[in-house]
C-alpha cells in the first residue's frame, strides 16, 4: 500500500522528538534500516540498469516491564512515481502475561509460514536480495495477507526440554478489497479473518529446526466495480526452517483457495519456495527456487490465471561486512509458463544502524 | 645434480615458519582454553531460578525464553560485539562468531520476539544493571564474579 506522499517529515520529527526528549514517558531508541541497490534487468530482449534507494525503515521499540511497544515506519519509493511515501508497516503493543501467553494489538506481520514475520522490511537480515514473491508485501504483489490489523496471541509450551510447541492465533480485519490493500482503518465487511499457526521446535540434536503449519480463513469483500466478487478464502500452508551448524534453510508452501460465494466457482493457487545457504565465515553463498501455479480460470482477486504461473531461480552470495553492513550479489531468472523470461543481476548494500 | 635436491636455505625457512606457526597456534588454543571458562552468567539475587541448562542460556539471550519461572520478564544485559564476554557467549554458548550472534540478536529484536538488550560498557556496569533489575541477566568475567556485591549472584549452568 502506498499512502499519499507528504507528511512523513512530521512523523519522522515526532519519532525523533520521542527518541530524544521523551524521558517523561519512556526513552524509545530508534534504529534505521535500509538498502541501496543496483540492478541490471533483461526483459523482452532489452537490457536496462538502474541504481535505487527503495526504502528507509525507521524502527522503534521499547519495553516497560510486561508491556512492549514496537513500530516500524517505512519511507518507500514507488517504482512508478519515483517519489517517497510513508507506510506504517507495524504498530503494535504487546503484553507478556506468562511464558506461554503474549497478547498484542495493532498492525503486525501476519503469522503465516516462516518468512513473513521472521523478516520485515530491513534487507540486512534477509539472505538474498528481495523476498520470495509469494511472501512479498501487499504492495509488492505478494499472495499472502502480509499485514494484519487486529489482535494477536502467541506463546511457547514446553512438552520437554527437547520439544516445544509455539502457537500463534490472530483475529484481524482480513483482506482488503484488492490484494494490494490492507484494511487499516475500516474493514470492508463484517467478518473477521482468523489465522492459526502451530510450530514444533525440537531441541537436542535437532536444535534450530522448525516445523510448522498454518491455516487462515477470511471472507474477501467484493470490489466496487464487481470485477472481484464476494469470496471465501482459505489459506493452508506448511513450512520448515533450519538454522544451525552454518546451515540456513527455509521452505514454505501455501495453497490459496478462493470460492466465489454466488457462483460457487473455485480458484486454487499453489505457491512454493525453498531457500538454502551455507555460512562460510562472513560469507554466505545461497540459492533460492520458487514456483507459483495459478488456476486455469482467472482468479479475480489475484487478477491472474494460469498464464501468469512462473518459476524463479536465484543464486548469490551475502557478505556480512560488520554488524551494521551487508553486501549481496545475486543473479536471478524468472520463467513464465506462457513464455517470456526475465533475467536480472542485483548488487545490494544493506545497512542496519 | 640429484633429481630431488633441496636448497638448504629454503628447508631452514620452511622449518622456521612451521615452528612459528606451531607456537602461534599453541597460543591461540591456550588462549581459547583459558578464556573458555573465564566468563559466567550472573543474575539478580531476587530471581528464584538458581540454575539453567546451556540450551536455556541460549534461549534467554536470543529471546526464546521470555519470562523466568518466577514470572519476571527476562532482561538481558550485554557488552558490545567486540567485548570478551560477548565473544565468549557467541563462541562458547552459541558456537558462532560474535558478528553472527549480534546479527541474530538484532534480528530477534527487529522481529519483536526479543526485548532490546541493555547495552553496557564493562563488567562493572553489567553488575550494576543486574543489581538494579530483578529480572536481569548478564555475562561477566569470572574474576569480577568472584567478588559480586550483595543482590547479585551466579546463575549456575549445567
Amino acid at each position: 500500500m502506498k499512502p499519499s506522499p507528504g507528511g512523513f517529515l512530521k512523523i519522522a520529527s515526532c519519532l525523533v522528538v520521542v527518541g530524544l526528549s521523551g524521558r517523561s514517558l519512556a526513552e524509545v531508541p530508534i534504529n534505521i534500516y535500509g538498502n541501496t541497490d543496483y540492478a541490471i534487468t533483461k526483459k523482452d530482449g532489452r537490457t536496462s540498469g538502474t541504481f535505487s534507494v527503495p526504502m528507509v525503515d525507521v524502527f522503534a521499540t521499547q519495553q516497560l516491564d510486561r508491556i512492549h511497544f514496537l513500530t516500524e515506519i517505512v519511507l518507500e519509493a514507488g517504482e512508478d512515481t519515483n517519489e517517497f511515501a510513508i507506510d506504517v508497516e507495524r504498530l503494535q503493543v504487546d503484553y507478556q502475561a506468562t511464558s506461554w501467553l503474549r497478547v498484542a494489538a495493532g498492525r503486525f506481520h501476519t503469522a503465516m509460514g516462516y518468512y513473513n514475520d521472521a523478516f520485515h522490511h530491513g534487507a540486512y537480515f534477509v539472505l538474498p536480495v528481495g523476498r520470495p514473491e509469494m511472501v512479498e508485501f501487499e504492495d509488492g504483489g505478494g499472495l499472502i495477507p502480509a499485514h494484519s490489523v487486529g489482535l494477536h496471541a502467541d506463546g511457547r509450551i514446553a512438552f520437554s526440554e527437547k520439544l516445544r510447541l509455539r502457537y500463534d492465533f490472530e483475529l484481524a480485519n482480513g483482506r482488503g478489497v484488492s490484494s494490494t490493500s490492507v484494511a487499516n482503518v475500516q474493514d470492508a465487511n463484517r467478518s473477521k479473518a482468523m489465522n492459526v499457526r502451530l510450530r514444533l521446535e525440537p531441541g537436542g540434536l535437532l536444535d534450530g529446526l522448525l516445523l510448522g503449519a498454518n491455516g487462515y480463513i477470511d471472507r474477501i469483500p467484493p470490489d466496487a466495480t464487481g470485477a472481484s466478487p464476494d469470496m471465501k478464502e482459505v489459506i493452508l500452508g506448511l513450512h520448515l526452517a533450519y538454522f544451525e551448524h552454518s546451515v540456513l534453510l527455509i521452505s514454505e508452501m501455501n495453497v490459496f483457495r478462493h470460492e466465489e460465494v454466488l457462483s460457487g466457482v473455485m480458484h486454487n493457487t499453489t505457491a512454493f519456495f525453498v531457500e538454502a545457504g551455507y555460512q562460510l565465515g562472513d560469507f554466505t553463498p545461497y540459492v533460492r527456487y520458487e514456483a507459483t501455479k495459478f488456476p486455469t480460470s482467472l482468479d479475480p482477486y489475484f487478477v491472474t490465471a494460469a498464464a501468469g504461473s512462473y518459476k524463479t531461480g536465484a543464486v548469490g552470495v551475502r557478505w556480512i561486512a560488520s554488524g551494521n553492513l551487508a553486501f549481496k550479489l545475486q543473479g536471478r531468472g524468472k520463467d513464465y509458463e506462457v513464455g517470456g523470461n526475465i533475467y536480472d543481476m542485483n548488487a545490494q548494500c544493506a545497512f542496519a544502524f | 645434480m640429484p633429481a630431488h635436491s633441496t636448497n638448504p636455505l629454503i628447508s631452514r625457512r620452511i622449518i622456521l615458519l612451521s615452528c612459528l606457526a606451531a607456537v602461534f597456534s599453541f597460543f591461540i588454543v591456550a588462549d581459547r582454553a583459558s578464556w573458555a571458562d573465564d566468563f559466567i552468567v550472573i543474575k539478580n539475587a531476587k530471581n528464584s531460578v538458581d540454575s539453567v541448562s546451556v540450551a536455556e542460556v541460549k534461549d534467554v539471550f536470543i529471546g526464546r525464553m521470555k519470562t523466568w519461572k518466577g514470572g519476571g520478564v527476562v532482561v538481558t544485559v550485554l557488552g558490545s560485539e567486540g567485548s570478551p564476554g560477548f565473544a565468549w557467549l557467541a563462541e562458547k554458548i552459541f558456537s558462532v562468531n560474535a558478528k553472527t550472534l549480534m546479527s541474530k540478536i538484532k534480528q530477534e529484536v527487529f522481529k519483536g520476539e526479543m526485548n532490546k538488550p541493555i547495552s553496557v560498557a564493562d563488567d562493572d556496569e553489567a553488575i550494576s544493571q543486574v543489581k538494579g533489575n530483578a529480572s536481569a541477566v548478564a555475562v561477566v568475567s569470572a574474576a569480577k564474579a568472584a567478588s559480586l556485591p550483595a543482590g547479585v549472584t551466579v546463575l549456575a549452568t549445567h
